[in-house]
Formats: C-alpha cells, sequence, structure tokens
C-alpha cells in the first residue's frame, strides 16, 4: 500500500537551453525510488515556488549552467522565504568557486560542480529531504 | 483524541490556503488512514465540481491538450484543478512525473491549480486515493476538475468511475475495425478526441469511430478532431466538453454516475478497513511452512475469524 516516497522538484531556472544533466539525474532518481517532477526549461522564481508549493515537494534541485545563479537563485530563495516555505535547495551547475559562499548564505544547502558522481547527490537528497524543516510536520 | 497537526491544517485549508491544501494531498497519499480523521473535520462538503477525466494511450497528447484547454477553462472558472497521474516504477518505487512539464505557462496563475501523482502500484489508470483527493478538492470548491490518468491500454478504465464524463484521446495510427469492436477503453468515452490530427490515417479512423458513435443504442459519442501543440480545434472541444456535461445535468445521468462514484469510494474506504484489518496474515499463514506441504486453504478458517471480528 502507500508508502512515503521522497518528492523532488528539478528545475531550469533562467535562459538556459542545457538540461541533458537534469534529466540524467531526474532518471538517477526515478530509479533509486523517488518521485520526481521536472519543470522543464526557462522558469522563473516565483513558477518554480508555485509548482513546489503545489507538489509539496520535499526538496528542490536547481540546475544552472548560464552564469546568472547569483541573480536567479537569489531571487528564489528570496521567494522561498518571503513565502514563509521551508524547502531545502540545491544547485547543480558551473558555479565559480568565489560564488559559492554567497549562495550558501543565501541559504542553499549544497553546490555540485560537473563530475560530482549522482551517487553522491542521491545521498545528500535523502539526507535533506529526511530533515525536518517545515513547522507544520 | 484529534491530531492537532490536521486540527491545525484543515483550519488554515478552510481560509483558502493553497499550501495547506497541497500538505493534506500529501498526507492522505501517505497515510490514508488519516482519511476519517480529515474528512470528518471538513464535514459538511456541501460543493461538486465538474469533473472531467482525460485518458488515451501514452503520447496521446493528455498533458498537451489539458494544457490548451485550461487556456480557455481559466477563464471561464473561477478555480480550476489538474489532477495528472504517471506510473511508479515497479523495479524501484520511483517515478517521474512528466505532465506537468507541458502545462507550464499555467504556474503563475493564480486560480489553477496543479498536482502530479505517480500511481504506485494501483492498476486502473489513477492512485487508489483519486476518490478522496476530489473529495478535497471538491472541499475547496474548485468548480472544475481535469483529472488525467496515467498512459492506458485497453482495461485501464476507472476513470468512468472518477469522472463525471471522460474523453478519450486516440492517434492516427490507432489501430483497424479490428480494435474499434474491442470491449475496454472505448466503451467509457463520452467524447473521442482524435489527437495530431495532422497526421495521416485520422480521415480513417474518424470514419471507423463512427460505427461506435452512431450504433450506441443509449447516446451519441461525439467525435473530435484536435492538434494540441498548436492548439487547434481545442476551443470547439472546451465547448463539447461542458455541453455533454450540461446534457448530463439535465437528466438523471450525472447524479447517477455519481452516485455510482460514492458507491466505490465506499467500497474503497472498506476495502482499506479490511486491509489494515487483516495486513499480515497472508505473511502468519506461510510461517514455517515448506512449498511441498502448503495449501493456501489451509487457512480459511482463520480469515473467517479475522473477517467474524471485523464486525466489532
Amino acid at each position: 500500500m502507500s508508502t512515503k516516497r521522497i518528492k523532488v522538484l528539478i528545475a531550469k531556472i533562467g535562459l538556459d537551453g542545457h538540461d541533458r544533466g537534469a534529466k540524467l539525474l531526474c532518471r538517477y532518481l526515478r530509479d533509486a525510488g523517488m518521485e520526481v517532477i521536472y519543470t522543464g526549461l526557462r522558469q522563473t522564481s516565483t513558477s518554480i515556488v508555485r509548482i513546489a508549493v503545489q507538489e509539496d515537494v520535499d526538496l528542490i534541485g536547481i540546475s544552472i549552467l548560464s552564469g546568472a545563479h547569483k541573480t536567479l537563485i537569489a531571487s528564489l530563495m528570496d521567494e522561498l522565504i518571503s513565502n514563509d516555505i521551508e524547502i531545502p535547495v540545491i544547485v547543480g551547475g558551473i558555479v565559480p568557486e568565489k560564488d559559492v559562499q554567497f549562495l550558501m548564505a543565501k541559504g542553499v544547502k549544497k553546490i555540485y560542480s560537473p563530475g560530482t558522481s549522482l551517487t553522491q547527490i542521491h545521498k545528500d537528497i535523502e539526507c535533506y529531504a529526511g530533515q525536518p524543516t517545515r513547522q507544520s510536520d | 483524541m484529534p491530531d492537532s497537526r490536521l486540527v491545525n491544517l484543515i483550519k488554515t485549508f478552510s481560509t483558502g490556503s493553497i499550501p495547506a491544501l497541497a500538505r493534506l494531498l500529501t498526507i492522505i497519499e501517505n497515510e490514508p488512514e488519516s482519511c476519517e480523521e480529515i474528512f470528518g473535520l471538513l464535514k459538511p462538503i456541501d460543493h461538486q465540481p465538474i469533473v472531467i477525466g482525460i485518458t488515451g494511450a501514452p503520447g496521446s497528447g493528455k498533458s498537451t491538450l489539458i494544457n490548451q484547454l485550461l487556456r480557455i477553462y481559466k477563464k471561464e472558472f473561477s478555480r480550476v484543478a489538474v489532477l495528472a497521474f504517471d506510473p511508479s516504477s515497479e523495479r524501484s518505487g520511483g517515478a517521474f512525473l512528466g505532465d506537468r512539464e507541458r502545462m507550464m505557462e499555467h504556474a503563475a496563475a493564480e486560480n489553477v491549480f496543479i498536482r502530479s501523482f505517480a500511481n504506485r502500484g494501483t492498476l486502473g489508470g489513477m492512485s487508489s486515493e483519486v476518490y478522496d483527493f476530489l473529495l478535497l478538492l471538491s472541499a475547496f470548491r474548485f468548480d472544475l476538475v481535469l483529472v488525467e490518468t496515467i498512459g492506458v491500454g485497453q482495461t485501464e478504465i476507472d476513470i468512468a468511475h472518477v469522472a463525471d464524463i471522460s474523453a478519450v484521446i486516440l492517434t492516427p495510427y490507432f489501430g483497424d475495425d479490428m480494435q474499434i469492436l474491442k470491449a475496454g477503453i472505448l466503451e467509457v468515452a463520452d467524447i473521442f478526441v482524435i489527437n495530431k490530427s495532422d497526421l495521416p490515417g485520422a480521415g480513417r479512423l474518424s470514419n471507423r469511430l463512427q460505427i461506435l458513435a452512431q450504433d450506441s443504442a443509449v447516446r451519441k459519442i461525439p467525435i473530435a478532431s484536435t492538434q494540441a501543440d498548436n492548439g487547434s480545434g481545442v476551443e470547439e472541444l472546451a465547448r463539447q466538453l461542458l455541453a455533454i456535461h450540461d446534457e448530463l445535468a439535465k437528466t438523471d445521468l450525472l447524479m447517477n454516475r455519481r452516485r455510482a462514484r460514492y458507491q466505490k469510494h465506499m467500497q474503497h474506504i472498506i476495502h482499506r478497513h479490511i486491509a489494515a484489518k487483516i495486513s499480515g496474515l497472508s505473511k502468519q499463514g506461510i510461517q514455517g511452512k515448506t512449498g511441498d506441504s502448503f495449501n493456501p486453504y489451509d487457512y480459511s478458517h482463520e480469515i473467517h475469524k479475522l473477517m467474524n471480528s471485523a464486525h466489532d
């Protein structure tokens, strides 16, 4: 019968047409027993937050390769906070070392660079998604 | 003792909170035994949305059609919901829920609520809690609910019990007359939709479907032609769906269908109770038995005993 499954939203934010990595991760997490939703390309922070709420996901994974991470992810994190939503966020893509601290300070749990193993991301998601981060629980 | 988490959530839900609605759907999905308490607290539910089922084979264009229908319906109704189902993996239990990706243009719409579910092993085209999801959406006072099944074959026809009316989406390569004559999915259609109607074979399929459309003793089943990718024919389809619903509402048919849905829902609740009561029994039954000496009916007496105690 029904059991709790980890539900994850994988999202592409902003003008960025590359989603092979995001799709690969979707498939890996599906095979790891998670329920995975993918937004498709070119989403806004507002759309991503609304989907995460409607789908009641346990974690948001942002894939970004465009270089606009400082602006776009900051706006996503601000939107989550201003709406009182406590869903853990991880980021994968091209994020230079010098921007990592900035994003972590905004509340991003972890940032993955090219070459990260899928197993590592999977393990981390299990850990973050299991954390009681929401008040209403 | 009332669960204070649920009491608080339902208080928030009653103010029209989307996060509370979303969280209650999760609770129903993961802990269906909470339904008694949730719907006990939500009484009375005195509102009925129009429920339209969208079903058809994988890749026939169900999600893309819903995306197009939402463009029209979100202007006509004050609250529209979509429940979209996709299959769970038999191997891992995981799922890729890909319906909503086709509907992204409505993500920011204030009056559209979209929720994806995995079927979690339930046959029939949706997950086993779909009746409870619908009841919750009724309590939230949605005006219109579109239910998208998983990609179906011939026998996944539960949508006929769940929805007020069902649209069966077909594509030009559907099959010949023999396929048309087979029982199952085609029987539940209130309307046939030939999507991808620009592909060769659409006219032939339409001709073949006439056999069903005209010979139906009870009602005439209309055939619509659409191209969901560019929206062609969708406005006509949107209008036809509501017209079919209106027609049913003028007779006893709509009420009869809804009564049948409540009955299915009640059966489901009864099964859930019995399953909870006797879960583990089959495991007990095979404990210590070896393959050679095993007869499943040896355990009938125990099953009867437990079933009788279920009346207490």
